[in-house]
């Protein structure tokens, strides 16, 4: 019996970080996939029938699509501590 | 041999990992190293949405409001792991973020100092690909 194999989900944020000793704010793009014991677990829940494909629909927005990964940093403002 | 989702699939896909946090106090936390059984050290702790997200929409979920978490735990290293995670830290989520050779690739890395405030203005989670 082969096993079934897939890529994990695909996690992204925007991350801020304003730094204690400074004040100054980074912010940070992250995008990633989840990993590979999260798919398999995924697939497993699918096996098992406790996740349904089916149809369903809802109407929250959001959008994501492409693979590989990058992150890029960048300071944003400046926060003044007075 | 690829395998396409419909988009209904992955809207139920998306919902059934997304729906585990559910409940009040669902957390956003960045770690160093780990894995999903046995997760790293905290860096950051960030409280989420009840619900944490909205439904599915085209195979993608988006988290509501993310509260920042204002006294960071902090590590020397550079943060290489992300869950999301129930208030009881039954975790739904674990993500590689780490350099170029991992899921995350972080340019300069994400390195968090001790007392430093850490905030998240969006988030989005996408179970299966099209």
């Amino acid at each position: 019996m082969s096993e079934i194999k897939g890529p994990g989900g695909e996690l992204r944020a925007t991350v801020h970080v304003q730094r204690k000793a400074t004040g100054k704010v980074e912010t940070y793009y992250l995008l990633g996939h989840t990993t590979p014991e999260e798919h398999a677990r995924i697939l497993e829940e699918i096996r098992a029938g406790r996740l349904r494909l089916g149809p369903v629909e809802h109407g929250a927005s959001g959008s994501l699509s492409g693979a590989g990964a990058e992150m890029n940093r960048e300071e944003t403002e400046d926060v003044s501590n007075s | 041999m690829s395998v396409t989702h419909s988009t209904a699939s992955r809207n139920a896909a998306t919902n059934a990992v997304v729906d585990q946090l559910d409940g009040a106090g669902s957390k956003l936390v960045f770690r160093v190293g780990g894995t999903i059984g046995s997760p790293g050290t905290v860096v950051a702790t960030l409280i989420m949405a009840t619900p944490a997200f909205g439904a599915s929409s085209s195979g993608t979920a988006t988290a509501g409001a993310i509260a920042s978490d204002t006294n960071a735990a902090g590590n020397a290293s550079p943060v290489s792991k992300a869950s999301l995670q129930t208030s009881g830290d039954v975790l739904a989520i674990y993500c590689d973020v780490a350099a170029s050779a991992s899921d995350i690739n972080m340019t300069n890395g994400l390195t968090v100092a001790s007392g430093d405030t850490v905030s998240c203005s969006s988030l989005t989670y996408t179970a299966l690909p099209a």
